[in-house]
């Protein structure tokens, strides 16, 4: 008998054992999940079928339906070697990623892909197994995402985008666009293609995606570029400077949708990601959430670039920093924020609704819990911490590690951003996979709706509070 | 006559789906009975024996006897499950009593913990007196723009028409005096509609004292003679002539009356008074031992044994007091107004 550790596509003789394999290992009736067109990969060790996949093959990625190794075999290799035969399958027919949906219940699949090098990219609610489902993807080196950054500042996000796409195997960085020359001179002396407009690095290569690290004030233009090429977004929070721009974006992207993921990295960070886990695995919503964000700087330091220019700013801490803090709250708590109080101050003094505030402490309600927010530009050190009051008892958390009520540490990992970019990026890459399959819908721009909202409730709150209706 | 009500909740009719049954007993209810039933009733039933120490607390508090007051709330406490809203009340009443007696750990931890207590039973009310109670914390402890967003959030947790809609609008009114020129504007119409908002007598009072008190520091003197006018009483009134005595080269009349207004029961306040006399040149009457009195000691709920795990997340941020203040003017500004 044939011996082959190899995985192959199944042939007539092996798709019986190989269904009842995944039947067996995911005691459901074979072959319920597939498709007629799914390829039902097999690795067989003397006469047993030891592994089984199905696989959904298509032009821009390959969804793995279904994966199982026998129960008694595992631990040998056998669930790489399977992925591993896949992903040369699928770089041989030109698709640059593959896609996995699986659920919390089967740990050892999580442990496999998280060690092969996939990315978890969402969780969703999902009424089967345990309820929730995970969504990972692994970029394939065959063909690389092509990206362009528009707002390509060295000092800024766009100048660290610039830096992170270079890095990365599955990433190709064709040009760049910025409105200042000098910037660009900057670029081209590096041997990358720069240009005065997003329409004109539109419209000199075809590209999968734009990352879009504008000042707020010059989204929009951007956006409108991107739409009307048809070409996806990574786009740098916020998503628009005001909440009427998102929902101008809004019925813009249902017209002519285009793959958009907004880079508010903390939802891609390990640190929270396991924090949200942890949440989402409680018995009962947070009675507390408290997050505390301090950009830190140095004493007589001000405020520098756009972030000083309200013309380009759009907004103070609040649209800046406070959008992470408003993100992050939304994001582990799965639900809108109702605004309670929100006190907002330049140095010392209040802030009224035109001043670019650096400070703001705003009071919230997310269905059961309450969310206290502390924002500050221009504290004496860098701060991030995130507090939840769980039946248990107080979760701390911050990039660096995640600590239990027990003073625990729950979780740890490296603080950098590098992780979280790479998340977006995935995230990016499997909104453009999925692209032809289904028209994108970005399932968190209500998000940005509800955030955007509760931004503009907050500015310039206090002469509310007399009574009226003015401002402060 | 039975109680109507009682019987038509034991009954339960709506509920059993027996409508028409519990419509007809509301058809055929004799309401003059059922009124002449009610007058003739005996008094309220007896209060729980926690609730009169609580009283008692309360009215020990106000009366600045802040050591009968820890009692009271500290009895109660004992008496009371750790989830109970009563339980939220006495420690607040503990954290208002740390907070004149400017211990502001203990008063800030205490107040962390009546707020878990309202927070997880959903008590509302006594979610926004803590917010209150933590805005004068923050406030005293010299963290005004703090105190602003903890008033401001009592403001809106409160439910619309409250009779302390008034006394927090001043609260809050105080916390913007102390901020920068954009705050102090906006105190100033905060005091006037303060004043006129209905509710609490007292509340006139003490927006008149704040804007006195602000008047005073804005070189305001018409500000700080309409708040004069208004002939505020007690201790707003002492405020009101303190406010005057900063404007007058001579402030020696001003001080006097401030004194005579300023009840005995205030020992901090009157503390500073006469410091602050001292420093203008003007000696006050009275034995100046006789303003300093032992602080009552106020128990920390972190070393008490009975409250192992109820710390909730605002017990991390203890606010730091504010520097050593330059002025003994700047000093004032750990009492309210």
């Amino acid at each position: 008998m044939m011996t082959s550790l190899r995985p192959h596509v199944a042939e007539a003789d092996e798709r019986a054992p190989a269904w009842a394999l995944l039947a067996a290992v995911f005691e459901e009736p074979a072959g319920w999940q597939s498709r007629s067109s799914d390829l039902l990969y097999v690795i067989r060790e003397g006469t047993d079928i030891v592994g089984a996949a199905t696989v959904e093959p298509g032009p821009r990625s390959w969804y793995i339906r279904l994966l199982a190794v026998d129960p008694q075999r595992r631990r040998r290799g056998l669930g790489r070697a399977l992925l591993a035969g896949i992903a040369a399958d699928a770089s041989a027919a030109g698709a640059w990623a593959l896609r996995v949906k699986t659920f919390r219940r089967w740990s050892a699949m999580q442990a496999l892909l998280a060690a092969d090098g996939w990315h978890f990219i969402a969780a969703q609610d999902d009424t089967r197994h345990d309820g929730v489902a995970e969504h990972w993807l692994k970029p394939l080196a065959a063909r690389r995402l092509q990206l362009g950054v528009v707002g390509a500042n060295p000092e800024g996000r766009g100048g660290e985008w610039i830096a992170f796409c270079a890095s990365l195997a599955w990433t190709q960085l064709v040009g760049i666009a910025d409105t200042d020359a000098a910037v660009r001179e900057r670029w081209r002396a590096k041997g990358i293609a720069a240009y005065d407009s997003a329409e004109a690095l539109l419209a000199a290569h075809p590209l999968d995606a734009v990352i879009v690290a504008v000042p707020p004030m010059a989204m929009r233009g951007v956006q409108e570029a991107c739409l009307a090429a048809g070409v996806g977004m990574l786009h740098e929070k916020p998503l628009a400077a005001s909440l009427a721009d998102l929902l101008w974006l809004q019925r813009r992207l249902s017209e002519s949708p285009v793959p958009l993921v907004v880079g508010v990295q903390r939802r891609h960070h390990p640190s929270y990601v396991f924090l949200r886990r942890c949440l989402a695995a409680a018995p009962h919503p947070p009675a507390e959430l408290a997050i505390e964000l301090q950009l830190g700087r140095k004493p007589g330091q001000t405020m520098s670039g756009f972030r000083a220019q309200r013309r380009l700013a759009g907004g103070g801490a609040l649209l800046d920093l406070g959008y992470h803090a408003l993100d992050l709250a939304t994001w582990l708590l799965d639900r809108p924020l109702d605004i309670i109080a929100c006190t907002c101050s330049v140095g010392d003094d209040l802030a009224g609704p035109r001043d670019l505030e650096d400070r703001a402490e705003l009071t919230a309600r997310s269905g059961p819990t309450w969310v206290r927010l502390r924002i500050d530009r221009g504290g004496p050190a860098k701060r991030e911490r995130v507090r939840v009051r769980l039946d248990d008892g107080t979760w701390h958390a911050d990039r660096l590690q995640v600590i239990d009520p027990a003073g625990s540490i729950a979780f740890r990992c490296a603080p950098e951003w590098h992780q979280a970019e790479r998340g977006c990026l995935a995230e990016l890459a499997l909104a453009i996979a999925e692209r032809a399959a289904a028209p994108p819908s970005p399932p968190d721009l209500w998000d940005h709706l509800s955030i955007l909202r509760a931004i503009e409730l907050s500015s310039g709150r206090a002469g509310l509070l007399l009574g009226g209706g003015g401002d402060a | 006559m039975p109680d109507f009500w009682a019987d038509l909740a034991a009954r339960n009719l709506g509920a059993a789906g027996r409508h028409e049954e519990a419509l007809q007993l509301v058809r055929d209810l004799d309401l003059a009975a059922i009124l002449r039933h009610n007058a003739h009733r005996s008094g309220p039933p007896p209060p729980d024996p926690r609730v009169a120490q609580l009283l008692a607390g309360w009215q020990a508090y106000h009366r600045a006897d802040y050591a009968a007051a820890t009692a009271a709330f500290a009895g109660a406490l004992a008496a009371t499950d750790r989830s109970d809203w009563l339980a939220a009340w006495a420690m607040l009443g503990i954290a208002k009593a740390a907070t004149d007696l400017a211990s502001w750990t203990t008063a800030w931890r205490w107040c962390a913990l009546a707020a878990g207590v309202a927070r997880f039973g959903e008590h509302l009310d006594l979610l926004a007196a803590c917010a209150g109670a933590r805005g004068e914390i923050l406030l005293r402890a010299g963290h005004p723009l703090l105190a602003a967003q903890a008033f401001a959030e009592d403001l809106a947790l409160l439910p619309p028409g409250s009779r302390y809609a008034g006394r927090v609008r001043c609260c809050l009114a105080h916390a913007w005096a102390r901020l920068g020129e954009r705050g102090r504007n906006l105190a100033l119409a905060a005091y006037r509609v303060a004043a006129h908002t209905p509710g609490e007598p007292a509340t006139r009072d003490f927006a008149c004292a704040g804007m006195a008190l602000l008047g005073a520091e804005l070189g305001l003197p018409s500000v700080v003679e309409t708040a004069l006018a208004a002939r505020p009483a007690g201790i707003a009134a002492a405020w009101c002539h303190v406010a005057a005595a900063r404007l007058a080269s001579d402030p020696t009349a001003a001080l006097h009356q401030a004194w005579a207004q300023l009840p005995s029961l205030h020992r901090g306040e009157r503390r500073w008074l006469r410091a602050y006399a001292a420093e203008r040149g003007v000696d006050l009457p009275g034995d100046p031992a006789a303003d300093l009195e032992a602080p009552c000691p106020i128990p920390d709920p972190l070393l008490d044994p009975r409250w192992p795990r109820c710390a909730p997340i605002d017990a991390d941020d203890v606010p730091d007091p504010s520097p050593t203040l330059p002025d003994l003017w700047s000093q004032r500004r750990r009492f309210m107004p």
